[in-house]
């Protein structure tokens, strides 16, 4: 056994993680073919889980039959396993089919679903229901908990004054008083690890109301003492002002003095300025008090002594005590109804028995807190021994605390566990991803003797000049956003950012390095003036740009599925692929293509089939809501080529072409609404003709699939669905599938893990730490004298730098930096031999220029890096002319053959099917005739039923219990049911036939060659007779006598006896014997 | 075409021909239908029909009892575990680990373990473990291996997982005893009664055949093999070389183990059969992109079938019911006749939605003084549902309006009864004695009007069904209280869980079922949806209490025992098949990853086949939308004539300044709101935007000032008035203000609802800050309030010179020190400032000033009206976003660029360029040569009422 059973790969973009995964996994899956069942791999997104499987089956699947002995893999497996290569194989075929067949355990699933399977298992445990569902969309909850709270304001005078109080400070700021945006805004919180994480504190401190009066009282206080303070200041320089014989423009500035601000103190809004950066040293001496030519200099020296100095001293703590309290104000009131919002979401949870996704973290720690790992996986039925995890750098804090307990069990018994990850990759801190874990935590928690750090640095995926070019990128970013970090923000520790970037260094793999291509980096600034940028002209120029760029690249060989276009937001992908989608349509001729695809930015709502059934359903539920009846029409007009025009749109008009189909629908109208939704929105489909017009499949299916998914998990009404699109339709996108020969757009958090020969980032420009997006952070916050210590949402914005905040601004600052740093890291690594990027151009000699944006640095460094002594001087390739970066050639043109995409063809007609199926009926049900006999309680032919299957009167008892389990009938139906049929057997005659002697052929009919059954109710053998009775309902006819007849004739041939027929009503219970004519 | 079935027949016709001496006992009644069917193909003469039996006829047949239902028994369960348990759980809590249990109870006894050592207790393993001697050592171990996970004992988890476990044996033998206290049973209970007293089974004179069993439970072996051995039975297996014979395979593992029975052995054929391997079907593989192309693919897959094709020898499995009906709408026009056997969710169905949503408005009626009150929200939901649309139509719709119009937030039961009996029915606040008779009442009157509607009545009727059983079970418990709340609550869960069993029959035409309804069944082209893991098989989720290795130990099912089922189910399809289609879908959902079935990565390996893999790809193209321009036409300009000044001096219609603030934004919207005559919808508001607040505030000032007038007799107002104006009579203008706003009389309740609640106190703030800003501008006369305005104005139009009818409502005119003030109440912030008298009519003007447009209008409405005044006119603003400020002006300012803001002192001062603006723009509206287009400023689109006409 390895003395460091604990393994930390460090793998850089495109260093063949998957494959060291895949090899990992199988060194220890190939120890015997039940091996496997122990390992448990942990990735994060549904699709990676996919891509892992697929890989370790592929691999199983080629190990099986051919061992390749210079391939790394190969190597490792044998050497690690110490077989030969025979045994190798042996040993892939046994596993493969292992898995294959056991392939429930084969546990490579995403983090989220294995924890839900634990907390499942403990259920009970942690006082769950049994069967609660696992809802995704806490928006949705969020909304539902904020508006139950508001409601409550007739019943809690705590919460209504609060809310009041809370309303009208918001419009005496000039805010709306719809205070319910704010308070869903902040109280998303309540789901976040950030949050949570001080949970017991927070709810703690809000359990009493006297607590948040007590914090909101202290703020006024404290505000209203600075403003007492400042105003006695201000009255203090006033006097000394005028006691020098001075106005505030005798100093230095004049008209614009500093000075002036002595005069602004005491503001009820604002009681203290803040000093300007060259201000901030004025305290210290007089210098810079006055102008050199002044006359009065001896004055305002004099003034500067008499107190003017300290009292501006005073400025900035004070400025800093009001920022802070500020700051814990900004939600005060908010925060304060926190424990509502708890209250009520228990109470919403509980009744609709869900589990939210974010609750399983927190859950599955209490879990491995309180149990040992033997028992957590005696529990869920599977003991892992070994834990392979994937994008470590991802983890969020509580899955970590989940985690270790479950991997130092396994490590203390001398298991192999790994984790896989790259700090430098970590763009999901938003989501809870805490990097510091694989940067440094891991290590301390778990010792450094325990571990064996590996570094993957070899990228594999890029030609050389992609890797030399990042390598000479990500050498010097690191620093440029270091360095701002550290000066702009006053950031403690922006070390973090370098020591994230350490081993940013990559190798050429042998196989890129000797392609003959080379790859090829462009970057292209534009020159837009600042006016011009606003009214969005980057944008434009950008898109006009985009279909020669794609020209060019077809141009030089590249095929569509060859390029990626990688974006900051879904919109800018949104208008990519508006763009060209528009370009192709009005440049049918063009030999080129434009096919995008994308699952974040092409939106079903966008199409007109959808926007026609969209209004199609709202009109069904609002036959009031004219805009959508004419919305519906206009639509379908749109998609035929039909006019549009007054008769269209006028309220009681319609075009002539129009009037019977308009008619027809609003024939339907009624049934369109009896039916479940999901068919309800296949014949509007066929109402509207819209699959008729052959166009916008993509979007229909898309819709249609949004209606399915829809009542797979909700009440499937046609309410609930319009409120339910309202919310979701902008996440709904048409899905196509992988391979299609497109150019995608996704944004760089989707492109994680993907790889594309050509990388386009048209808009590469975004605000590094943004501040304005009212982000919330929890921090503490103490006052020893009042007693106070309390942990405050705080939005994050700049003021926060000057308030007792800046400590927890600074960190956030540095870690905006560097998620910033790790996003245009993990964009610019998915190409293979293309990057192309365009962002705007700022003339550096501006003094005042933002630093704090992504474009800047980038520029920055592009043209001014120099030095390389083992890498490249970037600065060579910057054009200043063209404003342009261009490194490498383009590839020598080869023309690729396009794949034909085969396709199978699809059936789009509709049918309507209600024709071709029968519904079975039975006694008493709710079918025209069962209401019939329930209404007059006339059970005639559910007794039928009862004696046609029973052979004994304890039968009959039996099968009537069951349709009373069954709910057919209730209690006193039941009871009168077996009263008639008591009455009936009451008649020996009837009796017999259910005791008597000879065999008795219930339910045993005859049949015929022709395949058709005759089936008497009841069929005796005796010795010497045959008996056949036919029970009726209803009143005699004479082909009930026929009938019987028949039957005799056949049983008496059968069985060569005579035959005796009865037949029985069993309303009256009347018995008539049948004659036997043959006889 | 190979057929298990119709060579087991065939094979019994010729071993039996006695027929009517014969038991067959099948897995499940469909395989019977289909195997009396096949029998009728292959006799030439009248026959007696044999015997067929499902396996649980045979138990329950000699129990001479049938199970509970599971609702009883849980409801049963309850009862004895309140009894054990010292805190138990509310039942609807109970209710799925109740079902849980139940389960459990039913393996221990299926399975014949012994359920005192199964659920033994932690302390009492070392003393009971010699006892264990019945176990084999691994099983033993298995044993161990689980409870010496509680080596460190005494945390929280594991003393909960103690205590409950503790409690299971006590609750399993109570449960029994009290079962059979009231003659009842659930089914293991049944089974193992049956299977633990085989010797009393009398022999049995008929002649037993099992056909096509796959796994047993351990009672169903006990009894089959006592069958073998003392009466002789025989036993048709339903195997396959293919999956029997590797040992790997899952689908064989109960056969493999039958086949070294001493006992079953000897039941298997010979030669076993090797169908799958020398039929060589031919396999397709399809992936796409979304479930429901699914069934696109389906319809066009049958479409190539040949026209003659005999149907029943079609099957399509759908594992994901809920594909059933998309499936149906695609199936191509060559098939005549479909054959459905499959449960299908009645929570999907709208009969079904009606029900809960008529339950869950209960939640949310009030009573006041003893009159029951309806919220407008789920009220509103239910009225426009079909089933009471359909009854009483024209009373749903004009209730509907009525309700919009007069945003009522409460509606009386009286009202609502005036729909008829229906609504009688349905409108009624509930205690908890009435909740089943109402509802069973409601399913039976709701049948009665669903016309000829066979599905939906049986939809109603399986839901009727279950309601059945859930009253007789409330009615027997006494300790169990009906609260409303956990009501709704049981029914959501009961009813969610209801299918309506679609069963095939007569067995003609193209044939779809579910996965397990396949069993036995062979078919020539087999077609199977939702390939995927987690559908086929279907996600393992062994809902147990019993933890896995116990399960393993005392030989109850896992997992495994399940994935060998459906395995087995799977590849027994190949057996006939010659033509199989796979579909799976690549989407992934609600952490179902869209990863493919286990089964196809197995034949991928296995089969040595050539397995090519189609992707489905659904063209993604968009139509262009080009923009709306609606020309004006002879009828178009025809309609705008009714703002024409006619002969006798009047006008159709009126212009107001919101309708030309409409047209400046854009002249499409202006056309469908005031030319085509599409209303924009509305809404009951209880949400407070911005409208409702600033019409409640108009109200709430007109009254307070109105008041005023009345009780003072005077309309001028002094300094001195403000303070009792202040203290005493804000209020109850809010509250009138409030009251008109939803037309309620004088008399109604306005106890409000949360927001409104707020919203009401915080109006009280405004007004109060208004009033503080007109005392300071006190004393003022007020002249009019709330008053219409109208003035003619002409214009230069094609046709010549014509009149236009203008026409405003002012909110307040007042004067003040010699200078009328046209007061307009804003709730926004509207801006007081402009740039030009020109901007205002600008439409490419980012910054219009709407307001100032406005309240400039006022002026000339008012100079109008009256001619003879020389006074200065001025246009104020009070808009609510700013009165706050210390330094509040109402007055407009008109300021170029970089100029000097000058105040607004007097509109006619402006009059001239103002009129030219307005005239050019009227002008514009009447010229033909105008059309009507959209506006391409979208920022305009954002609140527009036409944004979905306009896609925007
Ligand atoms: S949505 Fe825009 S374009 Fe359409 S009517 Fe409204 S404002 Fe005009």
């Amino acid at each position: 056994m390895k003395s460091r059973p604990f393994i930390i790969y460090k793998s850089s973009a495109g260093s063949g993680k998957t494959y060291t995964l895949t090899t990992e996994y199988l060194k220890l899956a190939l120890i015997s073919p039940e091996s496997f069942r122990s390992i448990l791999a942990v990735t994060f997104t549904n699709k990676a889980t996919q891509e892992m499987k697929e890989r370790i089956l592929k691999e199983l699947k080629r190990l099986k039959t051919e061992i390749r002995p210079d391939e790394k893999m190969d190597i490792e497996i044998l050497l690690a396993l110490g077989v030969g290569e025979d045994e190798l194989k042996v040993r892939a075929a046994q596993s493969l089919t292992a898995i294959l067949h056991d392939y429930g355990r084969f546990s490579v699933s995403t983090i989220d679903s294995f924890f839900q399977k634990v907390v499942r298992a403990f259920a009970r445990e942690m006082d769950l229901n049994a069967k609660f569902e696992v809802e995704m969309d806490q928006d949705d909850v969020l909304d539902r908990v904020v508006d139950r709270v508001v409601d409550k304001v007739m019943e809690d005078e705590f919460l209504h004054k609060w809310l009041v109080d809370y309303a009208i400070e918001q419009i005496q700021n000039g805010k709306t008083w719809d205070i319910r945006k704010n308070i869903k805004s902040l109280g998303s919180q309540i789901f976040q690890e950030g949050f949570k994480k001080f949970g017991t504190e927070i709810k703690e401190f809000l359990k009493e109301n006297e607590n948040v009066n007590f914090l909101q009282k202290y703020l006024r206080d404290r505000k209203k003492e600075i403003i007492e303070i400042t105003l006695q200041l201000k009255e203090e320089a006033n006097h000394i002002r005028e006691a020098n014989g001075l106005q505030w423009t005798d100093f230095s500035g004049g008209s614009r003095s500093f000075a002036l601000k002595f005069d602004k103190l005491g503001d009820r809004n604002q009681p203290v300025l803040e000093l300007s950066p060259t201000q901030v040293n004025l305290p210290d001496s007089e210098d810079g008090w006055f102008s050199k030519s002044s006359k009065q200099i001896d004055a305002i020296v004099t003034a500067y002594h008499q107190g003017l100095g300290n009292i501006l001293a005073q400025f900035e703590p004070l400025s800093i005590k009001w920022n802070t309290l500020e700051a814990i104000s900004k939600n005060i009131f908010v925060y304060g109804i926190f424990r509502n919002l708890l209250e009520e979401l228990t109470q919403v949870k509980d009744e609709e028995n869900m589990l939210l996704i974010s609750d399983a973290n927190e859950f599955l720690k209490e879990i491995t807190r309180e149990n040992d790992a033997p028992f957590i996986y005696e529990k869920v039925g599977n003991q892992y021994k070994n834990h392979l995890i994937d994008e470590f750098q991802d983890t969020s804090g509580f899955q970590w605390a989940s985690f270790k307990p479950l991997l130092e069990n396994s490590l203390a018994q001398g298991n192999t566990n790994l984790l896989v990850g790259d700090v430098k990759q970590s763009i999901y801190r938003w989501r809870g991803g805490e990097m510091k874990l694989l940067l440094e935590q891991v290590e301390s928690e778990i010792g450094a003797q325990n571990i064996d750090h590996r570094d993957l640095d070899t990228n594999f995926r890029s030609l050389p000049n992609i890797i030399a070019f990042n390598n000479a990128l990500f050498k010097k970013l690191p620093q440029s956003f270091e360095h701002l970090a550290t000066h702009s923000y006053h950031a403690e520790d922006a070390g973090i950012i370098s020591k994230a970037y350490q081993d940013v260094f990559q190798h050429v793999s042998p196989k890129k390095a000797g392609s003959d291509y080379k790859g090829k980096v462009r970057f292209e600034f534009i020159d837009v003036k600042e006016s011009e940028e606003e009214e969005g002209n980057f944008e434009e120029q950008v898109l006009s740009r985009l279909p020669k760029m794609v020209m060019e690249l077809q141009d030089k060989g590249y095929g569509l599925k060859d390029v990626a276009f990688l974006v900051r937001r879904k919109s800018e992908g949104e208008a990519i692929a508006d763009t060209l989608m528009a370009f192709a349509s009005e440049n049918p001729g063009l030999e080129y293509r434009f096919d995008v695809l994308s699952d974040e930015s092409m939106y079903l709502h966008k199409s007109a089939s959808v926007k026609a059934l969209v209004a199609g359903l709202k009109y069904l539920h609002d036959p009031e809501d004219k805009v959508q009846f004419k919305t519906m029409w206009y639509y379908r007009s749109v998609l035929r080529d039909e006019p549009v025009n007054h008769d269209l749109f006028a309220l009681d008009k319609s075009p002539i072409h129009l009037k019977e189909k308009i008619n027809a629908f609003q024939e339907r109208e009624k049934t369109l609404l009896q039916l479940p939704l999901m068919e309800a929105l296949e014949e509007l489909i066929a109402e509207l003709d819209l699959q008729e017009s052959g166009m916008e499949k993509a979007y229909l299916s898309g819709f249609k699939e949004a209606v399915f998914d829809f009542t797979a998990n909700n009440r499937a009404d046609l309410p609930g669905f319009l409120a339910w699109w309202e919310e979701n339709q902008t996440k709904r996108t048409v899905k196509i599938p992988e391979g299609h020969d497109a150019m995608r757009i996704l944004t760089i958090h989707k492109s994680k893990g993907l790889q594309f020969k050509v990388v386009l980032m048209p808009f590469l420009k975004w605000t590094i730490f943004e501040t304005n997006k009212g982000n919330v952070v929890w921090s503490p916050f103490e006052d020893k004298d009042k007693g106070l210590n309390v942990i405050i949402p705080l939005n994050l914005n700049a003021k926060l730098a000057k308030s007792d905040f800046k400590e927890t601004y600074g960190e956030e600052a540095i870690m905006a930096y560097l998620d910033s740093l790790n996003m245009i890291y993990v964009a610019l690594t998915r190409a293979e031999e293309v990057i192309w990027g365009i962002s705007p151009f700022k003339q550096e000699s501006k003094k005042d220029i933002s630093l704090n944006n992504m474009q800047i640095h980038l520029q920055q460094v592009l043209s001014s890096s120099m030095d390389g002594p083992d890498g490249l001087s970037l600065s060579e390739f910057f054009d200043h002319e063209s404003k342009t970066f261009d490194f490498g050639d383009w590839p020598q043109k080869v023309v690729k053959e396009r794949g034909d995409f085969k396709t199978p063809e699809l059936r789009w007609t509709y049918q309507n099917w209600s024709e071709l199926l029968e519904v079975k009926q039975y006694a008493v049900d709710f079918s025209k005739g069962g209401l019939d006999q329930r209404q007059k309680r006339d059970f005639g032919l559910l007794v039928h039923e009862l004696l046609e299957k029973s052979r004994t009167h304890a039968d009959i008892n039996m099968h009537l219990e069951a349709f009373y389990f069954e709910g057919r009938l209730d209690e006193s139906e039941k009871n009168e049911v077996s009263k008639q049929l008591d009455k009936l057997f009451d008649h020996p005659v009837f009796a017999s036939w259910f005791e008597g002697e000879g065999q008795l052929m219930a339910e045993q009919g005859i049949l015929l060659p022709d395949g058709s059954q005759k089936r008497p109710d009841r069929i005796i053998l005796k010795e010497k007779e045959a008996i056949i009775v036919d029970f009726k309902t209803g009143s005699e006819f004479e082909k009930h006598q026929k009938q019987v007849k028949e039957y005799m004739d056949l049983v008496s041939s059968l069985s060569q006896k005579t035959c005796k027929g009865y037949l029985c009503y069993l309303e009256d219970g009347k018995i008539v014997e049948v004659e036997n004519l043959r006889k | 075409m190979n057929s298990f079935l119709r060579n087991t027949a065939q094979e019994i016709i010729q071993t039996y021909p006695e027929l009517q001496n014969l038991v067959v006992v099948l897995p499940n009644r469909r395989a019977g239908l289909f195997f009396t069917k096949h029998l009728g193909t292959l006799i030439d003469k009248p026959t007696w029909m044999p015997e067929i039996k499902t396996i649980e006829d045979v138990f329950y047949q000699y129990a001479g009892q049938r199970p509970s239902d599971d609702l009883t028994l849980i409801f049963e369960l309850y009862k004895v575990y309140q009894s054990l348990h010292p805190e138990p759980e509310t039942f609807d809590r109970f209710y799925f680990w109740g079902e849980m249990i139940l389960k459990d109870f039913n393996d221990v006894d299926q399975f014949m373990a012994e359920a005192k050592k199964l659920y033994l207790y932690l302390y009492e393993i070392k003393e009971i473990e010699s006892d264990l001697s019945f176990l084999t050592d691994q099983q033993i171990a298995l044993i161990r291996q689980f409870w010496d996970s509680f080596q460190n004992q005494g945390r929280g988890h594991q003393e909960k997982f103690l205590k409950f476990w503790q409690i299971l044996y006590p609750l399993y033998d109570a449960f029994k005893a009290s079962l059979n206290v009231s003659g009842m049973a659930y089914s293991g209970m049944l089974y193992r009664k049956v299977a633990e007293k085989l010797d009393g089974v009398a022999t049995s004179e008929k002649q037993y055949v099992f056909i096509g069993f796959n796994a047993f439970t351990k009672t169903e072996e006990k009894l089959i093999k006592h069958f073998v051995l003392e009466f002789g039975a025989k036993i048709y297996w339903d195997i396959d070389a293919y999956y029997l014979e590797d040992k790997n395979q899952e689908a064989g593992l109960f056969f493999r183990e039958y086949q070294k029975d001493p006992v079953f052995g000897p039941t298997f054929p010979k030669e076993i059969p090797e169908q799958i391997a020398n039929r060589k079907a031919k396999i397709q593989t399809y992936a796409t992109p979304l479930k429901t192309n699914q069934a696109n693919l389906v319809g066009s897959l049958l479409e190539k079938v040949d026209k003659n094709e005999n149907w029943e020898e079609t099957v399509i499995i759908l594992p994901d019911e809920q594909l059933l009906f998309p499936v149906l709408h695609t199936l191509p026009e060559n098939i005549d006749k479909v054959n459905v056997t499959m449960g299908y969710p009645v929570k999907n169905t709208p009969v079904y939605a009606f029900l809960e949503a008529v339950l869950e408005m209960q939640r949310y009626i009030k009573i006041e003084d003893g009159i029951p009150l309806f919220y407008h929200q789920p009220l509103k939901s239910l009225l426009s549902s079909i089933y009471l649309q359909s009854v009483n139509p024209t009373f749903v719709t004009d209730l509907l309006r009525e309700m919009k119009e007069q945003n009522q937030i409460y509606i009386t039961q009286k009202k609502l009864h005036e729909g008829g009996a229906f609504f009688e029915l349905i409108f009624r606040p509930l205690g908890s004695a009435q909740l089943f008779p109402y509802l069973s009442t409601l399913m039976e009157e709701l049948a009665k009007r669903l016309g000829e509607e066979p599905l939906q009545r049986s939809y109603l009727y399986q839901c009727f069904k279950q309601l059945n059983r859930l009253r007789d079970n409330f009615e027997k418990q006494e300790g169990l209280s009906v609260d409303r709340e956990f009501f709704i609550r049981l029914f959501r869960q009961v009813f969610r869980e209801v299918k309506l069993p679609f069963e095939g029959e007569p067995l003609q035409g193209l044939q779809v079922m579910g996965v397990l309804e396949s069993r036995n069944l062979d078919f020539k082209r087999v077609i199977i949806c939702n390939m995927n893991e987690s559908s086929f098989p279907p996600a393992g989720s062994l809902n147990s209490l019993i933890p896995y290795n116990i399960r393993r130990a005392f030989g109850l099912p896992v997992q495994e025992q399940n994935d060998a089922i459906y395995a087995y189910t799977f590849y027994r399809l190949l057996q006939s098949a010659e033509e199989v289609h796979m579909i799976y879908t690549t989407a992934a959902d609600q952490g179902k990853a869209g990863e493919k079935s286990r089964y196809i990565q197995q034949m991928d390996v296995e089969m040595g086949l050539d397995m090519k893999e189609e992707v489905v790809y659904v063209p993604v193209d968009l139509k262009e939308t080009a923009s709306i321009v609606i020309e004006k036409n002879e009828e178009v300009l025809q309609l705008l004539e009714k703002y024409v000044v006619n002969p006798d001096g009047r006008s159709k219609s009126t212009i107001s300044p919101s309708a030309l603030s409409v047209y400046l934004d854009c002249r499409f919207k202006f056309y469908l709101r005031y030319l085509a005559g599409i209303k924009e919808k509305e809404e009951v508001k209880e949400e407070i935007d911005a409208s409702v607040f600033g019409n409640i505030a108009h109200y709430s000032m007109e009254f307070l000032y109105e008041g005023f007038q009345e009780r003072k007799k005077r309309s001028l107002l002094a300094k001195e008035d403000f303070a009792e104006l202040k203290k005493n009579w804000i209020f109850p203008a809010i509250e009138k203000g409030v009251r008109k706003f939803y037309h309620l009389d004088e008399l109604a309740d306005t106890k409000l609802s949360g927001q409104m609640a707020i919203v009401r106190d915080v109006l009280q703030k405004y007004i109060q800050r208004l009033l503080e800003i007109d005392e300071e501008a006190a004393p003022f006369q007020i002249l009019s309030m709330e008053k219409a305005h109208q003035a003619k104005f002409q214009i230069d139009t094609a046709k010549g010179k014509v009149e236009v009818g203008l026409e405003g409502y002012i909110d307040r005119v007042d004067e003040q020190q010699g200078t009328v003030r046209l007061i307009d109440y804003k709730s926004g912030a509207d801006k007081k400032a402009f740039s030009s008298i020109e901007s205002l009519f600008d439409r490419e003007d980012k910054n219009r000033n709407k307001a100032a447009m406005q309240t400039m209008y006022y002026g000339l409405l008012y100079q109008s009206m009256h001619p003879e005044n020389t006074k200065p006119l001025k246009p104020a603003l009070f808009n609510f976003k700013e009165i706050f400020k210390e330094d509040f002006n109402p007055y407009l300012q008109l300021k170029e660029p970089k100029g000097k803001a000058e105040e607004v002192g007097n509109y006619n001062e402006y009059a001239q360029p103002y009129e030219n603006g307005l005239k050019r723009l009227l002008e514009d509206m009447f010229d033909p040569k105008v059309p009507f287009n959209q506006t391409e400023d979208w920022d305009k689109c954002k609140y527009c009422a036409y944004k979905e006409i306009c896609g925007r």
